[in-house]
Formats: structure tokens, sequence, C-alpha cells
């Protein structure tokens, strides 16, 4: 088939149906303006993302997009338009609407933490109203108050609390979304590229709490401006820091102290951040029984920094960044660490009061580097070992406000990855050598439009178009494996050769009909395709991460998922519910073959084995925002199930993180002003694992024999966490404010196994044992937080 | 890799704890024939183990399975087997293979007939054996034997080598988790292993015959031992590898490994 051919008929079918969806409006003679401006918080300047511009007299609104612009157009006349944000005072006025008019406001937080925020009129942000399904949005604010491992406030573990999101493994920081594998989640900082978001085996996550704003991820229904990952987005957007005045915000921990510094560049206009967080897990190390440990670090240490700064009413721009590091090191013996690297450099442009452009450059980078002390071990012999993965991106994104019905949006990316998957030198007993896997390079571009309209007063559609395009790029080296995945030939590609294309349409669709004022029905699909993925098949986050790319032997992973979900509202929006049900099938799913090895090794394609797999799922979710208890309570029943040729002589498995249980239960109680007590609640079905049947003796082991793959479980999981919170006199009034923060990991003390080992006894030859291994019994912790 | 594999166990003591529990496991509803074969270019009277697979928590010593036929050949000789003790079978004494031929196992029990190939690959003779004393600096008292080999590494690459030690005519390191063995991949091609420190003993003295036996294992092999050390000895970290069962050369459904190898000895005095 003729490619070009088959892609110029798609892009035609494709715009045509979405030019004719666009036309299909009413179509009014009157005379029309338009609102925008930007929506502020009165006290420090952030932009509010998600905050509400509605019309009083007609069911009409917007909300603000991700830099606080909004933009509505209506016809001439007198309005009464009211702005508000959950959390904050909602501001009312009227406006006579003869020309076009920019508004831009700030939005004072509501005074008392308790205060019921009244919601009226026809239109609100609830998640019945909104367009969006399959998503979870979270405010800082709501991630704090929830218990944490050792008083460290946490995005990612705030997030595997939701439904339809989650984990293996105590207190990892990998999640798992709709049957998804870790890998598949886009994890973007100010919309950068984060690799590996874990530190320290992934007990904590790379975000410093007090540096984000606001998380919002994608579970379906994933919007056409993102691509690259199959199954979520997880957008963390930093605090753009204080525009009025100095502030300082921090925390001392048991094992972590942080500071973050706010200050205006020039009042109202720009403003910088920079936040830095210290571990010290080391701190408990010279209690360790061995010498080696005594003396060995281990920490972790990030920093993010932001400068924005609005050069006009039309023109803003921002850089941020993040840098991170594990260090972890064996007096004389080794050293090992790794991190994260990201920045971005963001302008945003009004063309007109209807047209937003922001446009993106990204930088991203993972690496990592394990070896003996520089300078060699107490032997003399030296190792090195680094790896990394390397993006460049560039974005343009535009916002087009055509009308109250519809909100276009459209733009074009493209990246550069480079992949270094491991060098090693090492100079042992005086034998020098080096042995390293040849670099990938390739190119990754996105071009999409999508448009939110509302047809009907109850019903509203969300329709975009992706096409994406992964191209391998030289110089590169590619090995031809034969049908038992034996390499066979090697091809060499020269400097800037193109040697791989694969490019496919993403269509995504979000439907929503209202049934009543508390109550709707939403439908969505979408299409994603996945062309970097991390070769792992350990449990735990690890560190040394192989990320590999499409290519001639491997192609694109996608999804299709359809979802449908109904929501509704009680008691004045102060109980939210939904209930939602998916079904998604994905192709190309990589998995492993038996034993094989991922760490440098230059074949790494031969030990792939790819199939398909599928996933389904009902999720749950009752919601309470507002009063003096506040939290959620989430079931999900999910199963994933892969079938690959090759594993398992053909026969379809569970994925190792197929849980089909799985019940989070987050709550918090104000007390006063200044308590608090919060309280969750975890359970799920144990993980899939593939347990022992039978056993034999070979040359002094004994060697279990397997049932078929995944086919047995480890026990259940559960745990429950509490914490006190305790804020300093008159909080809130005074200008230092302080508060002690007292929590309890796994209150019960349940021993929870993270995976189940067999073994020989070694103690009564013959005997064989089951050992479970477990990480955290109960962790109580303290923390001090101040702001001022 | 043992670097890597060090650093694993390091992270392992960091954070977590383990415990013994009680599990109810499936029972294997067929057991396997078990099958130990190793035979090699050195003359001697080579052994073969047969023994059956058990239910994963049985707690016996293996069970021995008597009565079976066994031969090897290459297609042009055949080496047959007598039972010498009940699931012990040997050769005559001073049968060897030859380098170079592929080798064929049939075993015959209970009515169904197991085979396995394997391929015999020359083996580098060892230039020189050396056990070496080491005094650790301002002591008086010998702390271990460091056992040095000299040998030639065969050009290109894959070529796969295991070592075993034998101290007064007893083969000391019996198990996988004391063999040593390498991938070639790890040196440069065509290395000299000048005096090459192979590994140290503790349990050695004056006096005593130490014998290294160089063999040239094939890749099949190397690998299983690979993956053995990975599903028993090196578990119980958080990053394990899969479960998985170890691979064998043996069709029908049985288990274990069949080897031929080149084998080259060198007897040393320790000083």
């Amino acid at each position: 088939m003729d490619n070009r051919f088959y892609f110029k008929t798609m892009i035609y079918k494709y715009f045509f149906i979405f030019f004719i969806l666009i036309s299909f409006q009413n179509i009014s003679f009157s005379q029309k303006y338009t609102i925008s401006g930007n929506l502020t918080d009165a006290n420090n300047g952030e932009a509010l993302i998600g905050a509400t511009i509605k019309i009083i007299e007609e069911s009409k609104g917007t909300v603000t997009n991700l830099y606080g612009f909004y933009s509505l157009t209506l016809e001439k006349g007198i309005y009464n338009v009211e702005f508000s944000y959950i959390g904050y005072e909602t501001i009312r006025q009227e406006i006579a609407l003869n020309n076009d008019l920019r508004i831009d406001l700030e939005l004072k937080e509501s005074s008392k933490v308790m205060t019921e925020v009244v919601v009226e009129g026809k239109y609100s942000s609830t998640n019945v109203e909104s367009m969006d399904m399959s998503k979870d949005e979270l405010k800082i604010e709501q991630i704090k108050k929830i218990p944490a491992l050792m008083g460290e406030i946490d995005v990612i573990k705030a997030i595997q609390l939701l439904p339809g999101v989650q984990t293996i493994g105590e207190g990892g920081s990998g999640f798992f979304v709709r049957g998804g594998g870790a890998d598949q989640n886009l994890i973007l900082l100010d919309e950068a590229n984060v690799y590996n978001a874990s530190h320290l085996m992934g007990f904590f996550s790379v975000f410093n709490p007090d540096a984000v704003k606001n998380v919002e991820l994608y579970k379906g229904g994933i919007p056409a401006q993102y691509g690259g990952r199959l199954s979520s987005v997880l957008d963390i957007r930093m605090k753009d820091g204080n525009m009025k005045k100095f502030e300082a915000e921090g925390g001392i921990g048991t094992i972590t102290s942080r500071l973050t510094l706010s200050f205006p560049i020039k009042k109202d206009k720009g403003s910088f951040m920079i936040a830095g967080r210290r571990n010290y897990a080391d701190i408990f190390l010279p209690l360790a029984p061995s010498q080696d440990l005594k003396t060995a670090q281990l920490y972790f240490y990030d920093a993010n920094i932001k400068g924005n700064y609005n050069i006009n009413d039309k023109n803003r721009i921002f850089l941020s960044g993040y840098f991170g590091r594990d260090v972890f090191s064996l007096a004389n013996q080794f050293r090992m660490n790794w991190g994260n690297g990201t920045g971005t450099l963001r302008w945003n442009h009004i063309f007109s009061n209807k047209l937003f452009l922001n446009s993106t450059i990204v930088y991203s980078n993972y690496d990592y580097l394990l070896g003996t002390p520089q300078g060699g071990d107490e032997n003399g012999d030296t190792f090195t070992w680094l790896s990394n993965i390397k993006d460049y991106y560039i974005k343009e994104d535009f916002n087009y406000y055509l009308n109250p019905n519809n909100s276009i949006k459209f733009g074009i990316q493209s990246a550069y990855h480079s992949i270094s998957p491991g060098r090693i030198e090492f100079n042992v007993d005086g034998l020098e050598n080096e042995i390293s896997n040849p670099n990938t390079n390739s190119l990754e571009h996105g071009i999409y439009v999508s448009n939110e309209q509302k047809f009907t007063t109850r019903f509203s559609a969300l329709y975009g178009l992706r096409y994406s395009l992964f191209q391998n790029i030289g110089e590169g080296k590619v090995y031809e494996y034969d049908s038992d995945f034996n390499p066979v030939d090697t091809n060499f590609y020269g400097k800037g050769e193109i040697y791989q294309n694969y490019g496919g349409f993403e269509p995504r669709l979000g439907l929503k009909f209202t049934l009543n004022e508390s109550s709707s029905l939403k439908a969505s699909y979408n299409r994603t395709q996945q062309f970097i993925q991390l070769a792992s098949n350990t449990t735990a986050s690890s560190p040394l991460d192989v990320w590999f790319s499409s290519s001639p032997n491997v192609g694109p992973q996608r999804a299709d998922q359809v979802a449908i979900g109904y929501f509704s509202n009680y008691l004045k929006d102060t109980l939210e519910t939904s209930v939602e049900l998916y079904y998604k099938k994905m192709y190309n799913t990589v998995d492993f073959k038996d034993h094989a090895q991922l760490l440098l090794n230059q074949y790494l394609e031969g030990e792939l084995r790819i199939g398909n797999s599928y996933s389904y799922g009902a999720e749950f979710l009752i919601k309470k925002n507002k009063g003096k208890l506040s939290g959620w309570l989430s079931y999900t029943y999910s199963r994933v199930f892969r079938i690959i040729p090759e594993i398992n002589d053909g026969i379809k498995y569970p994925a190792n993180y197929d849980q089909p249980h799985n019940l989070s239960v987050v709550t918090s109680y104000a007390f006063n002003d200044r308590m608090s007590l919060s309280l969750n609640f975890v359970y799920n079905t144990g993980r899939a694992v593939t347990m022992p049947v039978g056993r034999y003796s070979y040359m002094g082991s004994i060697i279990p024999i397997y049932s078929r793959r995944n086919a047995e479980r480890l026990p259940d999981y559960h745990r429950m966490d509490v914490s006190f919170s305790l804020k300093g006199k008159n909080y809130g009034t005074k200008r230092f404010r302080s508060e002690w923060v007292f929590s309890i990991y796994n209150l019960y003390n349940r021993a929870n196994a993270y995976t189940i080992n067999f073994k020989e006894n070694p103690d009564v030859p013959n005997e064989t044992q089951a050992e479970m291994l477990y990480l955290f019994k109960i962790v109580p912790s303290i923390t001090y937080n101040f702001k001022f | 890799m043992k670097k890597i594999l060090f650093i694993s166990l390091i992270l392992i003591t960091l954070g977590s704890c383990t415990k013994i529990i009680e599990l109810d496991l499936n029972d294997d509803e067929n057991l396997k024939v078990v099958v130990d074969a190793q035979f090699s270019t050195f003359p001697t009277a080579h052994e073969i183990k047969l023994t059956q697979t058990a239910n994963y928590f049985s707690g016996d010593a293996p069970l021995y399975l008597s009565g079976a036929i066994v031969t090897i050949t290459d297609g042009i000789n055949v080496y047959p087997f007598n039972e010498v003790a009940p699931g012990i079978y040997q050769t005559l004494p001073n049968v060897a293979a030859i380098p170079e031929r592929n080798y064929t196992l049939n075993i015959t029990h209970d009515g169904k007939t197991f085979t396995a190939q394997n391929y015999c690959d020359s083996v580098p003779e060892l230039d020189s054996l050396v056990v070496e004393p080491f005094i650790k600096p301002g002591e008086t008292e010998i702390d271990h034997y460091k056992i040095k080999i000299s040998t030639q590494e065969k050009p290109g690459f894959g070529d796969y080598y295991a070592w075993k030690i034998y101290v007064n005519g007893t083969l000391k390191t019996d198990t996988i988790t004391e063999l040593n063995s390498t991938d070639d991949a790890f040196f440069p091609d065509g290395f000299y292993f000048n005096l090459f420190e192979l590994t140290r003993r503790d349990d050695l003295n004056s006096g005593d015959t130490v014998m290294v036996a160089q063999h040239a294992i094939s890749k099949e092999t190397y690998d299983t031992y690979f993956a053995i050390l990975m599903q028993t000895a090196f578990r119980g970290s958080i990053f394990d590898t899969p479960p998985a069962n170890v691979p064998t050369n043996l069709s029908e459904g049985a288990v274990g490994l069949f080897t031929v190898t080149g084998e080259a000895r060198r007897t040393v005095i320790v000083p």
C-alpha cells in the first residue's frame, strides 16, 4: 500500500469531520465580544489552574487553562459574571459587554479551612458538569493531609490511593493505571519528562511537595495534546513563586528536611522560587550491625527552581528546572549515584483575546553511575558503569477560544531522544577493558487538534486527533534476529540516517450527557501509542533503568481504551460520586523471556517477547471536599492479562501487577482551626506471582519447579496510617505559621509480603522453606513545618 | 556481575526483614526424572546420577532411580554406563570424550526414553598452576592461599569456562555456588591469563595436593549454571529476577543437565 496516499486520505477524512463539527452550531449575526484575562491568587500571585468563570444569566462558562488564562466570547449585553475556585472567595461582577474586555482578577483564599463554599448558579466545575472523565486532580493541600511514610508527603503515594491506580510492593513509587505498566505513565514536571520518579528505591518520589502546585492524572480520555505513553498522564506543575512578598516555607522531618524560598523579582510582574530538600536516610546506619554499613552513605537531595516574568499583558516567560540525586556509597568499596535533571523554558503569548499560545523548550536527562570510588577500591581495582537517557523537546500549543461552545486546542511537538544504555570501564587485577552498548537515537513528532464543543445544554463532546511519528535516526547499529531470537546479522546506519519510521493516528473522543443538575453520563475512547519503554522485570523501582525504543525489531505499543461513567453529586455538591467502567486492549505488549538478562545486554531485543494484553475494570469513588470531615473512598475491581505466544506456552496469564480488589479510604477530620486528624486505609488482593510446585537436586542446589506464570498470589495487602497535625496559635493571622505533624505508618504493625522466596533451610539438609520479605512495619515519625 | 550482585545484597540489608511463613503449595502431579550427567575429555570413569523430583516442601533426600539403561554416543563410539550404586551409573575406567564432537545421551527408565545432546568443545592447556600463601601485613599467620593459573584463552568470542578444584583427590567445588565459571566476553579477545588469581582458599595446608581442572563448557551449560544461581543462591532481594524454570537439555520432560566438556588438569603441592 502507498503509505503516503493512505496518510493523506486519512488526514482529509479526519479534518473534514472536524470542520463539519465546528460549523455545526447556531449561526448568529449579532455582535460578539470577548472577555479574557488571568486569574491569580491574591496572596502570592500564583496562577489559578482550572478556576471557573460563569455567566449567571446563561448556563455558560469556562475554566482557566494551565497558565490561569481564560477567554469567553458572548453577545453584546450586560452579564453577571462569577469567578470562583475551590477554597477561595468567589468574586461576582456585573459586566457591560459592549467591547472586548480584559479582566485580570486576584481571588482570596477563604480565611477558614472549614468554610463551606456555596456554589450557586447553573454552571459549575464539578465532576458532573466538566467534560473530564477518568481524570483526577489533587491540590497539594489535599496531598499534604494524607499520612505518609516517615512523614514525607508524597505526590505519587497520594495518587496511588485513587481509583484505578495501583502499586505493587511496599512504598514503591511505581504506579499502574488501568492495567498499564509502570513505564506507560507520562510523568511531566512542568512539561519535562521525568524518567525515574523514585528516590531511594522508590520509597520516596522525586517531587518536593513544597514546590508543587497542582497534580493532574489522566487515566483515560487522554487529551490529544499528550502523547508518547500508553496508559496515563501525570501532569505536575510547580509553583510559580510569590509575586507579592518574600515567603519561606520548610520543614524538618525524621529523615528529610526541606526549605523553599520565593520572592517577587518585581512586584506583580515576576517572581522566583527555589526549593531544596536533603534526605539523611543514613542517619540510622551507625546502628547497623556490619562495619561496612556503619561507614556507608545513603541519602538524596533535590532542588527545584522557577522564575517567571510578565513582560506585558500579552507575554510572559517561565524558566523552571529540577535536579535531584541519590547517593549511595560504602567507604573504599563502591559508590553509586543516580538522578534526573530537567529544564523547561516557556513563553506564553496572547495573540488575541481568543488565541493563546504556549511555546516550550524542554531538556530532560536521567543518568546513573555505579562503580568503585574514584581512584579505585581497597585493592586498587577500578570499575565504572554509566548510563543515561536524554530528551530535547520543542512544543507549540495553541488554545483557541472560538466561542463559548467551542474551545479548540492544536499544536505540534518534536523531540529528540538519545539513549546510552550502558558503558562499563574496568581495571581489575591489572586487566583493563571497556564494554559498551551502542547508543540509540530517535525523533518523535506529534501534531494534534481537538475541540471541546457544547452541542446543546445537555450534550457536549471533546473530540480530537493526534498523529504521532517516530523515527530511528543514525548513527545506529541494529541486530537482526532469527526466529529463535538469536542475533544473525548486524546493520549499521550512518549519522543522521533515518532507518525506521512508525506513525499512526490517535483519535480521542469524550462525550458528556447531562441528566440533570446533579448527574451526568460520560463516555470516552482514546487510542495511544508508545515508542520508548523500560526493560524491567523486578518488583522494586531499581535505579538501573534500561530504556529502549521502537526499532526495526520492536514495533510501537498501541492501546485502545473505551470507558463509560456515571457522575452524580449530592448535598449541593458536597458529595461527589462516580462509577466508571473501562476496557482496554493493548497491542505489542512487551514482556521478557524466562531468565532474560536486561542489564548491559547488547542483544536486549532478543530477550523481548511481544504479544497483546487487555484489561478491564470498574471504579467507584465517593469524595467529600467540604466540611470538617473530608476525603474519599475508592474501590476498584480490575484485571489485566497478557497473551504472548512464546511465554507460558501462549496461554494467557495475569500481569504481575494484577490485583483484582483495591480499596482505599482517605479521610481527614478538622477539629478546629488548629487540630486535625487524618487516617487512611488500603486493602488490595495480593499480586500475581509464580510459585514452585516441585523441586529437584542438581549439583548441590535444590532447584524449584514452577507453576504457570503468575498463577499464584501473594497474601492480601492491607495497612492503616494516621497522622495528627497541630498548628501554631493564631495560625492564619500571624505571619509566622508553624505546624507539628505526628504520623504513624502501618498503625497495626502488619508485615505485608513484598516477595516470598523459596529457599533451602540452611540448618536442615533437604528441607526447603518459604521466606517472606517485608519492608516496613510500624513507622512513627514527627515533622515540623513552618512558613513565613 | 559480582559487584552488581554485591550491591543488591547490601541494598536488601538496608531496609528489609524476613520471616519464615507456612504456605500451602500445589503438589506436582507428575514427578520427573532428574539427570546429572557429566562427561569430559579427561580419561576416567565418568558418572551419571539419576534421581526423581519431589513436591516442593517434601523435606526428603532425593530418591535415586535404579534399573535404567544409560549410554553416551558420538555417533561412532557407544559408551555404556553401568549402575554401581542405586541411581549411580559409571563408564569403564579411562573413557574419554573426543573434542569437537557432538554427544548424545540416551536413558531408558521405566519404559520411557530420555535423550540430550551437548557439544564437546576443545580446551586450552593449563600452562602453570601456583598456590601462594598470603599473610596480612603485620601478621605472621597465613590468612589464605591464592590459586593462580596461566592459560591461553581461545581466540574469538563465545567460549565459556569452568574450573573445578580438588584437594588431595577430593572435589571441593562440587556445587554450583562454589564452581568458578566465566564468559570470555569479560576479557579481551585471545587474553593470556598470566598467573591469574582464580580463587582463594583458607582450607589448605602445606603438603596438600591441589588439582585444578579447567573445563571448556558450552553456552547452554553456562547459561544453565547462571540460571540456577539466579533462581536459588541469589534470591531474596527486592531486585530478584522473576521465577522461571531452569532450562534443561533433556527431552521428554526430564530435568537436569547433560554436559560434555574439554577438560585439562594440572596438579601442584601446597608449599
